[in-house]
């Protein structure tokens, strides 16, 4: 009976530590020492083996005498930001999506498997001093529900030492964001069926900072999707302006098809109309007024 | 102790074997690459003459059996990046051009010919400046549809679908017990089973599909629900499926951004939040990603 039960408890503790291992938030550095004023990262990778996912939101607690910086996306595997890295409460916040799933990354020239890049977060040290930076993930499966799947995190030991080396950290991208198509959009959960624009743009190599927005000749005004447009006649011009964490910006123009052609046609007969019979009672006006 | 060191050594053995045995979907896929030009460990470093600027171009090919005469798509990070139409035979080859190294996460469905689409299958793959990577044997699970929403308990449901032509259909029904039966697809690739609900309890069930051809198995699909009650009540529209919060028959950015709208405001409207939970959270982000179509 003893033995029986040994054995439960070994096959127990290897289903555990499989299913622990299964979905993985990881980082490739174990413990760091860093200069004051320095700026440094902390890479976070996602792999899971067995379950595929498609969802995550990670809390990073990070110790008093760090300043959190930003974030470079530089490679990541998430193409959907739901909250792009920033802090909250004195604690990082991040979360974001992978449409359709995600296993691991894959190499086809080597067959390696690996984790991929979610984030790199950058740090600043502030005093000397030692601590701890503490990933706490919630992680999602691809199946259609939403179930949420065990997952470990990670803590880190951070040390910053008594010297003081400013560098501050630079995102290496030299590349526009690519081609993105906004939308001119209209629904009625959303603004009680306001014309809105959606747009979503990716930047592979630093990730996008932000987005700006320009009507007519208004000013570029920092924008989330969807934007609510101030003019719902639509007929400003529209343009997108998409900011890499690096500053390189692309700029893309929104096509506006909710007036016709034959609309914007007919608009411009009536209008052409109204000139011509204004005119006429200007040149004729004193042939008219005699008549009367 | 000796025996028992052995004995717990067979069962570490057992568990290890029986983990790597599990199936998944790219275990029928074959993933490779290769660099034009390129030459193994040992074989001479010579080269760089020239100064041409002349590099290959960076690409992936899918090819693999989605329906005969479907569309198949093929999305880069979530947005459709090339389309095409499968052979009668329903196999399909696409090459994805002008793209630089770096990570990539691509998926292909397709849609049969009422529009349904077959469930994604995710390839995230880091690609080598210059390599041609190639994915194939890619086997696209079948679409199904039930014919209506309530059924009236002991009446008959017809399940229905498209999958590669004359292959074999295991159809799965969800209850408290999971039944399985089998069909053929015809040479068109389209499955008929009318199923006798006698065997299923009140309730909501799903059903699911997959299909098998010379010894190949795809994954099972996207699953159809439906209600065994008191009366039939036949199914509408294959559009607006969860996720689809625009009713465009699509689940796409336009989707996203309606969540994000939502997301941690307060009296979110029915129909938005996509698990019922009163409130947007990243898990009905989750539901939404699952549903992806680009």
């Amino acid at each position: 009976m003893k033995k029986i039960f040994y054995y439960i408890c070994i096959v127990a503790c290897l289903v555990v530590t499989k299913q622990s291992l299964a979905q993985t938030v990881t980082t490739p550095v174990s413990s760091a020492v860093f200069h004051q004023a320095e700026a440094f990262t902390i890479p976070i990778t996602i792999e899971s083996a067995t379950t595929p996912i498609n969802a995550f939101s990670f809390t990073v607690t990070i110790p008093n005498n760090l300043t959190f910086v930003g974030s470079d996306e530089a490679g990541s595997v998430v193409s959907l930001w739901i909250d792009s890295p920033h802090l909250e409460n004195g604690k990082v916040i991040l979360s974001g999506a992978m449409p359709t799933g995600f296993t691991q990354l894959i190499n086809p020239l080597n067959k390696m498997r690996g984790p991929g890049l979610v984030t790199k977060l950058i740090f600043s040290g502030n005093d000397a001093g030692e601590g701890t930076i503490t990933v706490t993930p919630s992680v999602y499966a691809n199946d259609g529900l939403g179930t949420k799947v065990a997952s470990a995190g990670f803590s880190i030991p951070v040390s910053i030492d008594d010297k003081v080396v400013r560098s501050a950290y630079v995102w290496q991208d030299a590349i526009l964001p690519e081609q993105f198509t906004p939308t001119i959009e209209q629904n009625p959960v959303v603004e009680d069926n306001a014309y809105t624009v959606v747009f979503s743009a990716i930047d592979k190599d630093s990730g996008i900072a932000h987005y700006e927005i320009k009507e007519g000749n208004g000013l570029w005004i920092e924008a989330t999707s969807p934007y609510v447009l101030r003019d719902q006649t639509l007929s400003s011009t529209i343009d997108i302006k998409a900011v890499d964490k690096a500053g390189n910006e692309r700029v893309v123009r929104v096509v506006v098809h909710a007036v016709s052609p034959v609309e914007r046609r007919s608009k411009i007969v009536i209008v052409f109309l109204a000139l011509c019979v204004a005119i006429t009672i200007v040149v004729f006006r004193k042939k008219i007024f005699k008549v009367k | 102790m000796r025996r028992n060191c052995i004995a717990t050594s067979i069962l570490i053995a057992i568990f290890m074997m029986a983990s790597s045995v599990s199936v998944y979907a790219d275990e029928i896929v074959t993933i490779s690459a290769s660099v034009p030009g390129a030459v193994g460990p040992g074989g001479g470093g010579g080269g760089g003459g020239g100064g041409t600027g002349f590099s290959s171009p960076t690409a992936v090919t899918f090819s693999g059996r989605a329906y005969p005469l479907s569309k198949v798509t093929i999305l880069r990070d979530g947005n459709i990046a090339i389309t095409t139409i499968a052979g009668p035979d329903a196999r399909f080859s696409v090459t994805l051009e002008n793209l630089t190294g770096g990570n990539y996460t691509f998926s292909t469905y397709t849609e049969d010919a009422n529009g349904r689409r077959s469930a994604s299958f995710s390839f995230p793959l880091f690609l080598t400046e210059g390599a041609t990577t190639t994915v194939s044997g890619i086997f696209l699970a079948p679409t199904i549809d039930v014919d209506k929403a309530e059924v009236k308990q002991g009446d008959n449901i017809n399940i229905f679908g498209t999958a590669a032509p004359s292959s074999t259909i295991t159809i799965s029904v969800h209850s408290p017990v999971e039944h399985f039966v089998q069909t053929q697809t015809d040479p068109n690739g389209t499955y008929l089973y009318t199923y006798d609900t006698s065997l299923l309890e009140r309730g909501s069930h799903q059903t699911k599909s997959k299909v098998s051809l010379s010894s190949v198995a795809s994954e099972y699909g996207t699953s159809a629900g439906f209600t065994v009650g008191d009366k039939n009540i036949p199914k509408d529209s294959i559009c607006g499926r969860r996720g689809d919060l625009n009713k465009d028959c699509r689940v796409n950015i336009v989707d996203f951004s309606v969540l994000a709208y939502w997301y941690k405001r307060p009296n979110v409207l029915e129909g938005i939040d996509l698990n019922a939970d009163g409130q947007i959270t990243i898990v009905d982000f989750s539901i939404l990603a699952y549903y992806w179509t680009g």
